[in-house]
């Protein structure tokens, strides 16, 4: 058996951390391994744990989730990032987390099809 | 079925039928096919090279938009920079046009998913609210009720209704949870939001889908922080459709036992828009500076 995805999830907010955390554990094969609550654990947790995949809220205290996808990215321009938004049709903030190096985006509230579709096509599963 | 505005670009990216780098392509091909602000302006005749060139300076030092500094500057009449933001907004290419032309998609394939994202947006007609025209930050208010009541559906599973709108120069009794987060930019406003003990903890039910939810003080209030969370977010997106950049920072909140009122103080505006469900009633309220 393949060993499972590892996710880390970076968001302040736990009731958003949770309901992400119960769309990713409903995939077969993917765990939570740790909640990030700001810009900055964001960073040290991708180094402590290599997760195959990051969801980055934009909106966090500190240095901000869209600091955290450059940092991540410059230091490992392999990370795969995946940033959950609230900020609608904002499409200014959505193409500079792209340019930044993100590799999709997720809305808030959640669509939980949606979501999973998204999760499972970057983790290719 | 959506409630919430999303461009179309974000709706193919989530959709998985265009991968990140050619949205980007496609948006970066957009952008080299507007027109410049300057560029129409000497066009018309309204402006000299030199003066656009004495604009540019200019924005280096203020951080403001090229059309607002040229009206400010004496060099531009409001009517003239109007006019070019029409010409400006005549003259775009879609997305849909870009990522054709870039060859990332088909014709067909654009008109059926054009359809499709017109379909899921034009879900739900927007939220008719009559706001007087003297009511500080009109335009702010109008979409803060628009969206809170969308939320409060979406979210919450909650018709909700806005009822009469009325000033408060004191403070605001709290209902049960208050949650607040600050706009700021080119309209500087607090949105906030004062619901009862009822309202939280349907909301958080319907959140965590869970009809046994034990009642919870914190998680209701985590659970409301979120809810502004996301309507601010969608809130700012509005906003920028009309022309109007704000940022903001994460939501505070308190419960009626840490803090019974939120003060608005004397150089402020409170536009308070009660908003009743069939559960509990809520308040929505915008401060402003005066």
């Amino acid at each position: 058996m393949s060993e499972s995805k590892k996710i880390l999830i970076a968001d302040d907010s736990r009731v958003a951390a949770h309901l992400l955390g119960e769309i990713i554990e409903s995939i077969e094969g993917c765990e939570v391994i740790d909640n990030a609550t700001s810009g900055e654990q964001a960073i040290e947790f991708y180094d402590k744990y290599k997760p195959d995949l990051v969801t980055m809220d934009l909106s966090m205290p500190g240095i901000g989730g869209m600091e955290a996808v450059r940092q991540i990215i410059e230091k490992d321009p392999s990370a795969k990032i995946i940033v959950v938004s609230s900020l609608g049709g904002a499409q200014d903030k959505l193409l500079e987390a792209l340019e930044a190096g993100a590799l999709s985006v997720v809305s808030k509230p959640f669509d939980e099809d949606k979501a999973i579709s998204v999760f499972k096509k970057l983790l290719g599963i | 079925m959506s409630l919430i505005p999303k461009f179309f670009g974000q709706y193919l990216l989530e959709k998985g039928v265009l991968n990140k780098d050619q949205l980007i392509d496609a948006i970066n091909y957009q952008k080299s096919k507007i027109l410049k602000m300057g560029e129409i302006a000497t066009s018309q005749n309204y402006l000299s090279e030199k003066q656009v060139a004495k604009i540019h300076n200019e924005q280096k030092r203020t951080d403001m938009r090229f059309g607002d500094l040229a009206v400010q500057m004496g060099m531009l009449t409001q009517t003239q920079l109007e006019e070019i933001i029409t010409i400006q907004k005549n003259n775009h290419i879609y997305l849909g046009e870009a990522i054709v032309t870039c060859g990332h998609m088909d014709d067909e394939t654009l008109e059926k998913e054009l359809d499709a994202f017109k379909n899921e947006q034009r879900a739900v007609p927007p939220i008719e609210v009559i706001i007087n025209e003297d009511v500080p930050v009109k335009e702010f208010v109008e979409v803060s009720v628009d969206l809170t009541e969308k939320m409060m559906r979406r979210i919450g599973d909650m018709i909700s209704k806005s009822g009469q709108l009325k000033l408060e120069k004191e403070g605001i009794k709290n209902l049960g949870v208050i949650s607040y987060l600050e706009f700021k930019g080119d309209i500087n406003a607090r949105y906030v939001i004062n619901i009862s003990w009822e309202v939280g903890q349907e909301l958080a039910k319907k959140t965590f889908k869970k009809e046994d939810l034990p009642f919870d003080e914190e998680l209701i209030k985590d659970t409301l922080a979120e809810f502004v969370n996301v309507v601010c977010g969608n809130i700012r997106s509005k906003m920028l459709e009309q022309g109007k950049k704000m940022e903001f920072q994460p939501p505070v909140s308190f419960t009626e036992k840490t803090n019974d009122v939120l003060k608005i103080d004397s150089s402020e505006h409170a536009t308070i828009v009660p908003g009743y469900t069939q559960l509990g009633n809520y308040e929505l309220v915008v401060v402003s500076k005066k």
